[in-house]
């Protein structure tokens, strides 16, 4: 059995290749659940890395924003409530702005 | 039958793992939503607010949710109304939850713009929140 993981994704991706044995579908998916059950055991702890690099623009083509950050509470137990960009710190959320675009260019 | 998923749940039974939020406060999503425990949920919160760290996707609760208003999501209503100014066109990202998402039923393409700078924060009410409710 070989573990291989591709050397061009961009996020963390798995592979385990079996070569010609072909497991049958109830297995493949019990596997498929215990790798899924492994990662979120793996993202309990998860925290945003500051240090990380930007997210790549997930669009096909040119960001077509711009657009700042929006705080949305919550969808349950409400009253929910947003707070607009507007009412941020102008300054604030310039330097975002740029900054995301800058990555979302990049 | 209305089958609406909301792109926006908190962390609770029965929600998917949609996206992670990065330091920039934006969403990478995962390409397949993963189905959280309980364990997961309980874990997890020993860490920190679930919703400051992570999006999930849920059954729309319609009525049964307080942003639901005149037979839409309040959410995605009121955040494309101050984002006029987006237009996606036609050529969106890949997400898997689409097709049955709530808020891209409602603004189509804008919601996809929209969505990945959306954070859902349950805390508690802060100063900010009582300035933005007294607005």
């Amino acid at each position: 059995m070989a573990v291989t993981k591709k050397s061009k994704v961009t996020g963390s991706e798995f592979h385990v290749i079996l070569g010609d044995i072909k497991l049958s579908a109830e297995a493949e998916k019990r596997i498929e659940g215990l790798i899924q059950q492994a990662v979120l055991s793996e993202l309990v702890s998860y925290k945003p890395n500051p240090d990380a690099p930007y997210p790549r623009n997930p669009w096909p083509g040119p960001w077509p924003g711009p657009i700042g950050p929006i705080v949305v509470i919550p969808p349950i137990r409400w009253p929910g409530f947003i707070i607009f960009r507007d009412l941020l710190d102008r300054g604030t959320f310039k330097g975002i702005q740029e900054k995301f675009q800058q990555s979302m260019l990049g | 039958m209305d089958n609406h998923i909301c792109p926006s749940s908190t962390g609770r039974e029965g929600a998917s793992l949609l996206g992670l939020i990065n330091a920039n406060n934006t969403v990478s999503f995962l390409p397949n939503p993963i189905p959280v425990t309980s364990e997961f949920l309980e874990k997890a919160r020993m860490n920190g607010s679930l919703e400051k760290r992570f999006r999930f996707s849920n059954q729309c609760m319609k009525n049964g949710c307080g942003q639901w208003k005149d037979g839409g999501c309040g959410v995605i209503n009121t955040l494309a109304s101050v984002n006029e100014h987006l237009e996606a066109g036609n050529n969106l990202p890949p997400c898997a939850i689409r097709n049955q998402c709530r808020w891209f039923a409602q603004e189509a393409g804008k919601a996809c713009m929209i969505c990945p700078h959306v954070v859902t924060d349950s805390t508690e009410v802060t100063e900010t929140r009582q300035v933005v409710l007294a607005d």
